[in-house]
């Protein structure tokens, strides 16, 4: 509307004005005063003044005045004391423009929408703006020499008149303010945003000084209501990571927006709050659902995980997940541990369960404490469940206690190639996944890999508590692989003994160390024994070694009858007359069971040198000179070792029936039956010459498991009754809560008990008179 | 078929040559167990034999001779107690010397 022909030359001069004009004429103007009427004065200048103003504010015509002459005029006024009249009359000139044209210009709109009358207030507002440095400039004394001393302004008055005329009419303010919220919205719907307006509307606001009283909680309200829509639908519609980056991405637009229009610090704070009330706190049971967590769990959306942790975390919250993340990790540990079909690969399972979750929690959870240790927590919970199933022939010992020996014994046996491929460093890692793993896991050699193998596997037996089923198995597993000669390696060996020490403490290392040094000094005492058979001359084509073991250290072996052949009992016996001559007050138990040795055997289809356990040599020995098609009955067999039925089974079931046969079956089949005959397999051939075949005997049977986990659970019950007597010995008299309390902290480093069987076990020790039971039901001590 | 035995691998467990549910008569473990203060059967913690045919543990016979009430008597027999030196269990002096003190502390 202020077309630039109106502001030209005029206004390059006038600037000048304002530096020199004052001092320069302020003499001269003194004189001229004193001799006219100051009120006719007055309504002779401002008649000029007055016309002026219509030509700035109607634009009836062009400039036609001159700025510095009414610049002069409203000095002169201002010095005849008549500043405050010209002051009324400029404000009320004023009041009579803005109220008139300028309102009238906005009102002209009110039948349209709100973003249409804030257009319009916002040209009025510039027009307003334009016209102000006319009044600026001819003004210019006015405002300095009586406004400014009296806190005051020209700005200030013209500013306020236009505020309280236009802008807080009750029927623009609203229709104002919600324009420009009205472009907000668009902008949050994606629509076209007019972004020149908006920037406009915010400056506006800034200058007319409304932003904080009027505007500010406007669009706080709007948004609040916007930001709840959001999160009410979004939560119900989205899945748990698309809500997550959906309300991550509203954030960022929000806070982008407000940079973007210079929105003030309060309103960047405010609406922030906004955004996590809504979409965090008040959604916290949407963001912490634990079948939505479980998901992403599940399908190890490490990603997905960090955001929603990180969002989570702008409220401090990301500790909300602990109770869903522990629920996973115990429902999921669980049925590991209890899935009976599959106990075999229980501890392979277990330990990448746990690489994965330690992952998620380093990259996802940034390695929060309080969900670090929920993780820690909820594993401990599961590794000591225990069931009484068939897996631990209905005691109540640790399954997990016993497959992590197990799977230790692998390990120490096969060395770095018995590690499955799926613990073997993923290549599929995620980039962000890989940085933050440890750097010493890129030292790649054999050694390395086993320590670090056992690291994980002893990670997971720290969590279980009672450590005496492991210690059975460890301890029969160590005694196979020393008695085999089965160990990869011996440093692999030490290096576990020393991490034992640690976990099971020194009680239960120095039997195995006792172990170790048995089979050290067999070592020497065979050594010694065999010079002293060559000085003697005494060499026997039967090479005999002999490991003799200190039997309170090693794992208890039932003796099984079998008749040695005589070659062999020779041997044996001069051995033993050495030993007891040499160790006096000493005898020894042949052990057969566990002996093992190497045969030459011809077959039709040549020589081999099998390794057998001696079982097997015993056996393979009676088809010695025998024809290919003489058989040998199960019965003659059976007579001729004097082997228990059930070793005998298994040891020819191990030459007949197994992968390498060097025995044939008649009639063929898996099971040995008291009528089955035996010839030698005329087509046993391999391309190795050296050929071990007694693996049998490496393998724990069904009947040493179950003689292993008895005895575990009545070592327990033993304990449990020592204890149960130590507590009472103690306390004199106590009540049962109390003592099965006590019985249950006492006994808890071995194992875990329930409450039925310390229970059997008080009343045991009641039939054995230690304890009795009081009319209240307490317990107290038979001294 | 010809079956040729090249190598046997034996094992054994030796004890102490004593019948089965002897107990020490100091301490009144098994003479296979320990004293009541080792920890390890065998080398360490060996027998003693009297002439009297009386054996202990010999950390229970020495610490009960120690006692000045024992009159170095048998505590089962009473008669003066001598070691049959040559049959007795420890065979070698440096065997005898070590075992004196038990080197594994006390329970
Ligand atoms: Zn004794
Ligand atoms: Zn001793
Ligand atoms: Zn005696």
């Amino acid at each position: 509307m202020s077309s630039p022909t109106t502001r030209p030359k005029k206004r390059k001069a006038t600037p000048s004005m304002h530096a020199n004009a004052p001092k320069r004429i302020h003499v001269k103007n003194f004189k001229l005063a004193r001799k006219i009427d100051p009120q006719a004065f007055l309504d002779q200048t401002w008649q000029k003044i007055n016309d002026a103003l219509d030509v700035v504010f109607h634009k009836q015509s062009e400039i036609n005045f001159s700025l510095e002459e009414l610049y002069h005029s409203v000095e002169n006024l201002c010095q005849q004391r008549l500043a405050q009249q010209v002051k009324e009359r400029l404000e009320a000139k004023c009041r009579t423009y803005v109220g008139g044209t300028l309102k009238e210009r906005v009102k002209e709109t009110v039948g349209r929408e709100d973003v249409d009358v804030l257009r319009a207030t916002i040209q009025v507002w510039a027009t307003w703006n334009h016209q102000l440095k006319y009044l600026d400039w001819i003004f210019c004394y006015l405002d300095r020499a009586y406004l400014v001393p009296r806190r005051e302004s020209l700005r200030e008055l013209a500013v306020d008149l236009f505020r309280s005329i236009v802008f807080e009419h009750p029927k623009l303010n609203s229709r104002i303010v919600d324009g420009a919220c009205h472009l907000v919205a668009l902008d949050r719907a994606d629509e076209d945003l007019d972004r020149l307006t908006l920037h406009k509307a915010i400056k506006m606001f800034h200058d007319m000084q409304v932003y904080t009283k009027h505007f500010e909680p406007r669009l706080l309200e709007l948004s609040q209501k916007y930001i709840m829509e959001w999160a009410d639908v979004a939560s119900a519609d989205k899945t748990l990571s698309d809500y997550v980056k959906g309300g991550r991405a509203l954030i960022k637009k929000e806070k982008t927006r407000v940079e973007d229009f210079r929105l003030d610090a309060s309103t960047q704070r405010d609406l922030l709050r906004l955004l996590e009330d809504h979409l965090i706190s008040r959604k916290e049971a949407r963001l912490t659902n634990q079948d939505d967590f479980a998901d992403l769990l599940e399908d190890n959306a490490v990603e997905d995980l960090e955001l929603l942790y990180t969002f989570l975390e702008r409220r401090r919250s990301g500790v909300k997940l602990r109770a869903a993340f522990m629920k996973w990790i115990e429902e999921t540990g669980t049925a590991i541990v209890f899935d009976e079909k599959e106990q075999d690969g229980m501890v392979v399972k277990l330990l990448s369960l746990k690489r994965q979750l330690d992952t998620i929690w380093k990259v996802a959870f940034h390695r929060d404490a309080d969900l670090g240790h929920g993780l820690r927590e909820a594993f401990e919970t599961f590794m000591n469940k225990t069931k009484k199933s068939s897996q631990t022939w209905n005691t109540d010992n640790s399954k997990p206690g016993e497959m992590i020996a197990k799977y230790v014994d692998v390990l120490l046996r096969g060395g770095a190639k018995a590690i499955p491929a799926q613990l073997n460093r993923p290549v599929d890692k995620p980039a962000a996944v890989e940085a933050v793993e440890d750097n010493e896991d890129l030292i790649f050699d054999e050694d390395s890999e086993v320590n670090s193998q056992l690291d994980q596997v002893l990670d997971l037996f720290r969590f279980v508590h009672g450590k005496a089923v492991f210690e059975a198995f460890y301890k029969k597993d160590l005694a196979r692989r020393l008695l085999m000669g089965r160990s990869a390696s011996a440093d692999a060996e030490r290096s576990m003994l020393s991490r034992l020490k640690t976990e099971c403490g020194a009680g239960f290392t120095a039997n195995l160390e006792q172990m170790f040094k048995d089979i050290e000094l067999s070592r020497e005492e065979m050594a010694s024994y065999k010079m002293l058979m060559e000085e003697r001359n005494e060499k026997h084509s039967l090479d005999l070694t002999v490991n003799v073991l200190s039997a309170s250290a090693w794992p208890t072996y039932p003796t099984v009858s079998v008749i040695i052949p005589p070659q062999i009992k020779t041997a044996t016996d001069k051995f033993e007359r050495h030993y007891k001559a040499k160790h006096s007050g000493r005898k020894l138990d042949w052990k057969h069971a566990l002996a093992h040795c190497q045969i030459r055997a011809k077959f039709p289809r040549g020589a081999k040198e099998l390794v057998v356990s001696s079982f097997q040599a015993i056996v393979l020995l009676l088809f010695n000179g025998l024809n290919e098609d003489e058989h040998v009955d199960y019965n003659y067999l059976k007579e001729t070792t004097g082997l228990p039925p059930p070793e005998l089974n298994r040891t020819l079931q191990s030459l007949a029936c197994a992968k390498l046969r060097p025995l044939t079956k008649h009639p063929k089949g898996r099971e040995i039956n008291p009528t089955d005959s035996f010839t030698l397999n005329t087509n046993f051939t391999d391309p190795k010459y050296r050929i071990k075949i007694n693996t049998v005997q490496l393998k724990e049977t069904a009947a040493e498991n179950k003689e292993t986990h008895e005895r575990v659970a009545a070592d327990r019950n033993y304990e449990t009754q020592a204890a149960i007597v130590r507590i009472l010995k103690s306390r004199k008299r106590i009540n049962h809560s109390e003592l099965v309390a006590e019985t249950i902290k006492a006994t808890r480093s071995r194992g875990t008990l329930h409450v039925p069987d310390i229970k059997r076990n008080i009343d045991r020790l009641i039939e054995k008179e230690f304890l009795e039971r009081e009319d209240d039901g307490a317990y107290s001590y038979i001294a | 078929m010809k079956v040729t035995i090249k190598e046997w691998n034996a094992v054994a467990a030796w004890r102490w040559d004593m019948p089965d549910d002897d107990v020490c008569g100091i301490c009144r473990n098994p003479y296979d167990s320990t004293c009541s203060k080792c920890k390890f059967p065998g080398d360490e913690c060996p027998l003693l034999l009297g002439e009297c045919n009386h054996s202990f543990h010999m950390h229970c016979i020495y610490s009960w001779i120690r006692q000045e009430s024992s009159q170095e008597k048998c505590p089962m027999c009473r008669q003066p107690f001598k070691s049959k030196s040559q049959t007795a269990a420890t065979a070698t002096p440096t065997a005898e010397g070590q075992a004196q003190e038990p080197t594994t502390s006390p329970l």
